[in-house]
């Protein structure tokens, strides 16, 4: 079949609607449109406002944030990182050979918070309205009250956000310490263990337990003297 | 060009690319946290996303081509980071969930008629697959072209042109039956 004549896709429709279609294209499409019903059909059922879309993605409408005060910080900041890392990953070798493996969940926890680095919540405390809808929601998922854990000392409380974990719903409050090392408080619903367990993962110091079928995990920072103390602080007040 | 020559040029190369990148960010930053609040459909994973990606392009800065559009390789850099990163580690916005910030998009909003049609729209769009809403913001918000978005999303012109299509036939039918289209 010559290109001519191979039927109009959706797709040419599609770039004949979005101005880029060539030329003969654009002209084929023009003239079937005024002979072909079912052409101007499918035309009319792929045609949509995109000043509408435009302005509901325009920033006013999304009040999308400021950017961070501290992206300067971020690029001094990172010129440490390879000697952070040294020192992190020093400290685990030595540290791994006496631990455990961390039970799945704590892994998965650490992995996500491996990512955070001072400035990933420097910005502005999450209201308290809106901290206490989090833990609202999270009471009702899991049946845990973790109102207390927004007062801890040592930690400055930054925000809670309901995350999810294969399906299960994981509540993360972070802070910062008083050095600006990110941590988080992680729940969710676990059926193993009981103990508390301390292992470093992803280079972070952890420290678990379980209590009736809820999994809490304490996360941040490399001492694991300092997240032991820091969960028992926790585990008081919850 | 003898070795010590060429050394320099590398690390001329590399800190005129730290440079561009360091400066070109905090401009780019709205449209980058778009990027993330598309891709990840949260607010605060939006702003984790955003801050996550400030960090990793500024540590790998030395990868950026000055003369490039530091846009997408940003694009680019979160999406990847979502996917592999994020997503992969299976800590992600719930499905099933109420996502809260969600519902606090629409507060303290004008309420004109156009405003308000944007607000649904925005909402329709946010329930498109993954990979048709970031087409839809890279093509019809950002602008870019079927090349252009095709080359930061990683995927063939071809299926950049389906998934609009997909898209528009979806928007249109929801419009039509809320009656959006007018």
């Amino acid at each position: 079949m010559s290109k001519e004549n191979r039927p109009v896709t959706d797709e040419d429709l599609t770039a004949y609607l979005d101005g880029a279609a060539d030329d003969a294209l654009s002209t084929r499409i023009a003239a079937a449109l005024e002979t072909d019903p079912e052409l101007a059909m499918r035309h009319q059922a792929l045609t949509i406002d995109l000043d509408i879309l435009r302005s509901a993605y325009d920033f006013d409408s999304l009040r999308s944030p400021a950017p961070p005060e501290n992206l300067a910080a971020i690029k001094t900041s990172l010129w440490k990182i390879p000697a952070a890392l040294a020192a992190t990953f020093a400290l685990g070798m030595v540290a791994m050979a006496l631990l455990r493996p961390a039970p799945d969940w704590v892994d998965t926890v650490a992995s996500y918070q491996a990512l955070y680095v001072t400035e990933t919540l420097s910005g502005p405390t999450q209201p308290t309205q809106k901290s206490a809808a989090v833990l609202g929601q999270a009471k009702e998922m899991l049946g845990v009250d973790l109102g207390a854990a927004i007062d801890i000392n040592g930690l400055t409380f930054k925000r809670a956000q309901i995350l999810a974990i294969d399906g299960q719903p994981l509540i993360q409050i972070a802070y910062l310490d008083d050095d600006g090392v990110p941590f988080a408080f992680c729940i969710t619903a676990a059926s193993a263990g009981g103990d508390m367990r301390q292992v470093m993962s992803h280079d972070l110091a952890t420290q678990s337990w379980v209590d009736n079928g809820i999994g809490y995990v304490l996360v941040g920072g490399t001492d694991l003297n300092r997240v032991g103390i820091l969960s028992a602080q926790f585990r008081g007040l919850l | 060009m003898n070795t010590r020559g060429g050394e320099l040029i590398r690390w001329l190369r590399k800190k005129s690319a730290r440079a561009v990148v360091a400066d070109g960010l905090p401009d780019l930053y709205p449209r980058l946290w778009r990027f993330c609040l598309v891709l990840t459909r949260d607010r605060n994973m939006a702003d984790d996303l955003a801050q996550m990606t400030c960090e990793r392009a500024l540590a790998k800065a030395d990868k950026f081509m000055p003369g490039t559009d530091l846009d997408r390789w940003l694009f680019t850099i979160a999406r990847r980071l979502w996917l592999n990163d994020i997503r992969a580690a299976k800590v992600r916005q719930g499905a099933g969930l109420v996502a809260i910030e969600d519902s606090d998009l629409a507060d303290e909003k004008p309420t004109a008629e156009a405003n308000i049609f944007a607000r649904e729209v925005f909402d329709l769009v946010q329930t498109l697959p993954e990979a048709q809403r970031l087409t839809v913001l890279l093509v019809y918000v950002e602008g870019h072209s079927y090349r252009d978005a095709a080359a930061i999303l990683e995927i063939p012109v071809g299926t950049v042109m389906s998934r609009l299509a997909s898209a528009r036939k979806a928007i249109s039918a929801a419009a039509a039956r809320t009656g959006l289209d007018g």
